[in-house]
């Protein structure tokens, strides 16, 4: 089950939220949590859902032998004994699921060998919940939390399906104490809602409109060598990830908060990079974070081979979005660009600081090469895309609007994705500093993205904004009296409601309009 | 904030229960005449159908269909790609200075089978459909004769081999007199290059010129293009199902024959959105609909042997057949294709005829047939489905007696897997069944 259908969106969640507002205590409610997860993975694959049970049990059991030899003075070498055992279990199933055939092809290949594939379909969501239940295990090894003792907290834990099948990967630490003592009030469960249709807009309206784009570009063994076309698809490649990821993300979280978790954000208008790092600590950061601190930091960080460091990190991200040889590659380039970041800013050791819009674009246009690389996984195909978009190929408009008929209702979606992608209060904020503007100081502090600031939905600030504590003075609206600010404030409020509602019809029309398949010759 | 986060989830509570009470209290729509087919409804679960990923793979698409509005949700849906896909086109043409599509060479070869230009120019409607912006035409650039002239030389060969057996099964007692009328259409030009290369045609008659007589009607300009061709379907209008008419019998009889004097009688209330409109998911444009009418001996027709109507044509001309919008009137007026038909018209004095052909031959069999005792209409694409046995054109020659064969068909017909002439012809798994 997917979270933008009609059957997710009007029958199961509804029948789960009536269900767990019922509940009469925690344990009743984790009980319909944990069901409610199993129907909802079931109802996409009724078999492997057993997959899922062993990997929570899995880390049950050891984490628990763990924390019992841990409380009996055992050594740590058996504390290590159980820990690894756990991560073989954990990675096995990983391997055997997701990696076995590529490792298959790629032996055949090299060695010329004909040993067969052994055609496992994918199970849905395993990357994802196979990273958490990792992560608790590294935890509870790593003295940073206690292991769990009741098997039904965690295993609502592992299969809570509001991150289930695509994140964020929501560390155990996070939702640790939630799994024992939650509650929603009102206020959460409208914030949820709103932040649902929110991330359901950016999927359908948004995601799928992009994937268009890139199936009517992308063809294999039919690319176009125009260039801007190529450009176009690598655009909306990107918003395409970008708003299906982070529409999905917006969802979950909303979704997670009805149910009183916390789930940390997992998107920082990543389009607003000003540096490689800086993408990659607004993008995906539930997993960039994992990675950071479960192999980057262990392995010496930026304290020791910081290179080598980020090239193994890089290397696995890349195995973990895919099992093919462009995801690998992709984790290099990834990796490079970064190592040269890296390297740069210790070669001149911030002597150097370019403007602002330099910066943004030479990140853009250097990390807009990842995502063809990530679309195409026929080699040819990714160095010809990658090639015309660096050699100029004219197409003129004519022959694009023939050539592109089917797609020419998406490019204002296009436009729309490419707007949104923006932070326009951190636009805004950057103007008032650059002017010298006097506001009130804030602490600099990240705002989640999407969080319903009245009137102005998708916002967010970044972190290193620090505005002027010493200008002087205040801006006009400060004299204004909290009356007049509070009914401005109900009623943008009430307008973004409206705004909500719209796009909650837009994307249902959308979920329904994709069922219209018209019959070519008349048989009834 | 409070009364407004109350507010909020009531609101969406509302609408959800709305939508699933509406979906459930009103009755299962079976059919979409908007779109043309049967709608997906609810199925039963079973484990095993939830096991094998089925039931849910039904329920979604029943849900789609069956929703409160849905087919509001689903015209809105195609409005709003439609409206984007105009204003995009307005606004890159605008930027382009709007520049028409240059004309083809002309040729000097003034031979009715050489390349014509076919100078028109384009307006992209999504979906793959362009409209001719000289005639108001929609179409699609389908025009691929790499792929389908190998395919038509398969063909062939199959038909020859079928003929032969109609004569070896019958001792050469049973001798019928082949026919082809090849429509050209919109396969046969190559909108991108504004050409009507007549290739297919061409080729036709080439490989089949020992066939009693073979015609075929060129797509040699836009006027006679949007002038013979519905705007909004592939098919062709009255105007072009009397030319074909027309062709066919004096294709088979000569000028000696007397043609029935066709009129057309426009039906005033019905609009008719043709497939490409309908593929667009736009409702909006529509062509006018007029059926030709002739004097008529009384006749029989049997579906599939069975007696039967074939489509509602009388129910057309006495305004008692359903007139909206969402209805395919070409499909529901003429009739819908087929396995077998017979017009029996009792004139025994006459020869027998055996028609294969696709939906262009629907408005003008009845017409055709008056030239005949009985006339059978085979569609091979259905014809194992609704006869439940293979078409074997020889052993309907032999059996019905058949005196004619007349294959009328446009481009995409001959292309299709599940067209050939006898059992031994048809692909592997349709032959293992």
């Amino acid at each position: 089950m997917v979270f933008s259908s009609i059957s997710f969106i009007f029958y199961f969640l509804p029948l789960v939220l009536a269900a767990y507002f019922i509940a009469p205590n925690l344990t009743v409610k984790n009980i319909v949590l944990l069901t409610a997860s199993l129907l909802f993975y079931a109802w996409g694959e009724p078999i492997y859902i057993s997959l899922m049970l062993i990997s929570a049990l899995n880390d049950y059991v050891f984490s628990n032998l763990i924390q019992r030899n841990r409380d009996r003075g055992g050594s740590r070498a058996l504390d290590r004994c159980y820990f690894v055992l756990s991560i073989i279990v954990n990675l096995s199933l990983l391997g055997i699921f997701k990696y076995a055939d590529f490792a298959i092809s790629t032996v055949n290949s090299v060695f010329g060998w004909n040993i067969d594939l052994l055609k496992l379909p994918l199970p849905i969501g395993i990357s994802f919940y196979t990273f958490q239940t990792m992560s608790y295990s590294i935890d509870v090894y790593m003295r940073k939390t206690e292991a769990q003792k009741s098997f039904l907290k965690l295993a609502t834990y592992v299969t809570l399906f509001p991150q289930l099948i695509a994140g964020p990967i929501v560390r155990y630490k996070t939702v640790e104490h939630e799994l024992s003592e939650r509650h929603s009030t009102l206020s959460d469960v409208a914030y949820g809602l709103r932040r649902f249709v929110l991330g359901l807009a950016k999927k359908v309206l948004l995601a799928d409109t992009m994937g268009h784009i890139v199936d009517a570009v992308y063809t294999s063994g039919n690319l176009p060598n125009h260039t801007l076309v190529l450009w176009l698809a690598a655009f909306a490649f990107a918003f395409q990830v970008y708003y299906d990821f982070s529409g999905y993300s917006d969802m979950a979280i909303g979704l997670g908060r009805i149910f009183g978790f916390h789930f940390l954000e997992n998107f920082n208008y990543p389009f607003m990079a000003q540096s490689q790092s800086d993408f990659w600590r607004r993008w995906h950061m539930s997993l960039g974070t994992w990675f950071r601190d479960y192999v980057y930091i262990p392995l010496g960080g930026n304290r020791k081979n910081t290179f080598f460091n980020l090239a193994v990190v890089w290397i696995l991200t890349g195995i973990w979005h895919g099992a093919n040889w462009n995801f690998i590659l992709w984790g290099i380039y990834c990796g490079t660009l970064l190592a040269i970041e890296k390297f740069l800013i210790k070669l001149f050791k911030n002597r150097i600081r370019l403007p602002y819009f330099l910066r943004r674009m030479i990140t853009m246009f250097t990390l807009m090469f990842l995502f063809p690389i990530f679309a195409l996984q026929n080699f040819d195909d990714m160095l010809f895309a990658l090639t015309n978009m660096l050699r100029y190929h004219h197409i003129g408009f004519s022959e694009f609007y023939l050539e592109y008929n089917s797609i020419l209702f998406t490019l204002p979606f296009f436009v729309i994705a490419a707007l949104t992608a923006v932070s326009w209060r951190e636009v805004r904020e950057r103007r008032k500093l650059r002017k010298g503007a006097s506001v009130r100081k804030v602490v600099a502090v990240p705002i989640p993205e999407g969080h319903s600031l009245p009137g102005i939905p998708n916002a967010g600030i970044t972190v290193d904004l620090v505005r002027n504590p010493d200008a002087a003075g205040t801006t006009g609206k400060f004299h204004h009296s909290k009356k007049t600010d509070l009914t401005r404030s109900l009623v943008k409020s009430a307008l973004y409601d409206v705004w909500l509602y719209f796009l909650f019809f837009l994307s249902i029309q959308s979920i329904v309009g994709s069922g219209f398949h018209p019959f070519f010759y008349f048989r009834f | 904030m409070k009364k407004l986060d109350r507010a909020f989830v009531l609101i969406f509570t509302a609408i959800i229960v709305f939508v699933v009470f509406g979906t459930h209290i009103k009755p299962e729509q079976t059919v979409s005449h908007r779109e043309n087919r049967t709608l997906s409804l609810f199925p039963r679960p079973t484990l095993r159908s939830f096991l094998e990923g089925k039931f849910q793979k039904l329920w979604e698409e029943a849900l789609k269909d069956q929703i409160v509005f849905s087919e509001e949700l689903k015209g809105g849906q195609a409005s709003m790609k439609n409206n984007a896909t105009r204003l995009m086109y307005a606004l890159l043409s605008t930027l382009d200075g709007e520049k028409k599509t240059p004309p083809g060479s002309r040729t000097a070869d003034s031979s009715r089978y050489a390349p014509h230009d076919f100078i028109a120019s384009y307006i992209p409607r999504g979906e793959g459909v362009y409209e001719i912006r000289e005639t108001g035409n929609l179409v699609v650039f389908a025009y691929d004769p790499d792929t389908s002239l190998p395919i038509y030389a398969d063909k062939i060969r199959m038909l020859r081999e079928s003929m032969a057996l109609a004569e070896s099964k019958s001792d050469g007692k049973a001798h019928a007199d082949y026919y082809l009328y090849y429509i050209e259409g919109p396969r046969d030009v190559d909108f991108k290059n504004n050409t009507a290369t007549h290739l297919l045609s061409s080729y036709l008659y080439e490989n089949c010129r020992d066939f009693a007589v073979v015609r075929d009607w060129l797509a040699s300009d836009v006027e006679t293009y949007g002038d013979l061709i519905f705007k909004t379907d592939h098919h062709f209008n009255h105007k072009g199902q009397k030319l074909h008419y027309e062709t066919v019998i004096r294709m088979m009889f000569g000028e000696s024959e007397p043609l029935l004097d066709l009129r057309p009688v426009l039906i005033e209330e019905a609009r008719f959105v043709g497939s490409r409109g309908r593929t667009i998911g736009d409702f909006g444009t529509w062509d006018d609909f007029s059926v030709n009418t002739a004097e008529l001996p009384p006749y029989d027709v049997y579906i599939n042997t069975l007696p039967g109507q074939h489509g509602l044509i009388r129910e057309y001309l006495d305004g008692t057949a359903d007139l909206r919008i969402e209805v395919n009137h070409y499909g529901a007026c003429f009739g819908a294709d087929r396995g077998l038909l017979l017009y029996d018209f009792h004139q025994t004095e006459k020869p027998n005829l055996l028609i294969v052909a696709d939906s262009n031959s629907n408005p003008i069999n009845h017409f055709i047939a008056s030239h005949f005792n009985r006339t059978y209409v085979v569609d091979m694409r259905h014809f194992k489905d609704e006869m439940g046995k293979h078409f074997s054109m020889s052993d309907l020659i032999v059996e019905y007696g058949i005196d004619k064969v007349l294959f009328i068909y446009g481009g995409g017909f001959m292309t299709r897997d599940n067209t050939y002439f006898e059992p031994s012809q048809a692909p592997a798994e349709q032959s293992a069944e």
